[in-house]
């Protein structure tokens, strides 16, 4: 991956455990809620998708749930759960951009005024 | 508003670009592929716009992600397949030194260890790319190369100009192709030869039929 970091992890790989940080969820809802999180900004596709899940897997970060959420559709059999090594590696990604977004604010890149509306606003 | 048949006709192509994918990867991710990628359309079919977007997404990414996937799956077979690849190396050497000591061939020296290392590089592809399965089309595609580089070489006298590199080149390219193609014919052999692993239920989330 190009824009793998110090914490393993890319940008897709970040969405998607960002996505089932509060809660399980099936790879359609995975989708929906990166989508509806980067205000249609960031889509990915089923094979993008599945190729990050696999890896994510592999690496401990991602397990498939064994206990779907109480309002699980019955026809899916694949929900996602974060493990507490998935949970880390999120928090370390997070604090590298938050590290990266203090630096763009020093520069005068961005205003921390918009910052904090941002992290409020969608916080 | 999209038709339904728009929706199952993608569906159908998305089905057949599945088969692109390596096996382990299909077998494993591509019936829930399917399933997010029918969820996936459904959701969108009110909207034109919102479709052709979902629809640039999956085109987009599809030929990265096989390359991404079948890069994956090669180096994890390359692991497994050390014997066939080890075997292919050898076969590789003794017909190295086959080439080298015909002197029937009347090829020149550089020639010969051009046409040792076409035929070396030709096995190591195919036996690290499907182990034991790799080796009979490395076998064939590989002599037939160098048996047609060495007609070309024997017909052009002397061999120096830049219509023999550029015949040379082309047949080098035109074999890699076939050999290519052989690979991919064994994807969609295999997914054709398994078509439950990427059956499933589609129905809509929304909608009524199934998709």
């Amino acid at each position: 991956m190009r824009d793998r970091t110090e914490s393993g992890l890319n940008t897709v790989e970040f969405h998607i455990l960002l996505a089932i940080t509060d809660e399980d969820r099936h790879g359609y809802g995975i989708i929906q809620e990166v989508e509806r999180r980067s205000n249609g900004a960031t889509r990915i596709g089923p094979g993008t998708l599945y190729g990050a899940i696999k890896r994510l897997i592999a690496a401990g970060l991602v397990i498939e749930s064994k206990n779907p959420p109480k309002n699980a559709d019955s026809r899916r059999t694949c929900y996602y759960h974060l493990t507490t090594k998935g949970r880390a590696s999120a928090t370390q990604y997070a604090e590298q951009l938050s590290t990266i977004l203090k630096a763009a604010v020093a520069k005068r890149l961005i205003s921390s005024a918009m910052v904090s509306s941002v992290i409020l606003v969608k916080g | 508003m999209i038709s339904r048949i728009a929706i199952r006709t993608s569906l159908s192509i998305y089905r057949a670009l599945l088969l692109l994918y390596p096996s382990g990867f299909r077998n494993q991710y591509g019936a829930l592929m399917l399933q997010t990628f029918a969820e996936s359309f459904e959701a969108e079919h009110h909207s034109r716009r919102r479709f052709c977007k979902a629809l640039s997404v999956v085109i987009r990414e599809l030929p990265r992600t096989v390359l991404v996937q079948h890069a994956i799956e090669f180096r994890q077979r390359s692991g497994q397949s050390a014997r066939g690849f080890w075997l292919g190396l050898a076969v590789a050497a003794a017909m190295i030194v086959l080439i080298l000591r015909c002197d029937a061939l009347r090829l020149q020296e550089s020639l010969g260890i051009g046409l040792a290392v076409l035929v070396a590089v030709y096995f190591t592809i195919a036996t690290s790319a499907s182990g034991w399965k790799g080796l009979i089309p490395g076998v064939i595609s590989g002599s037939l190369t160098a048996v047609v580089c060495v007609l070309i070489d024997a017909m052009t006298n002397p061999p120096v100009n830049l219509a023999y590199y550029g015949l040379v080149l082309f047949v080098l390219c035109f074999s890699i192709a076939l050999l290519a193609l052989s690979f991919v014919m064994r994807v969609i052999i295999e997914g054709i030869a398994s078509p439950n692993q990427l059956k499933l239920d589609c129905s809509p989330m929304t909608g009524s039929g199934s998709v």
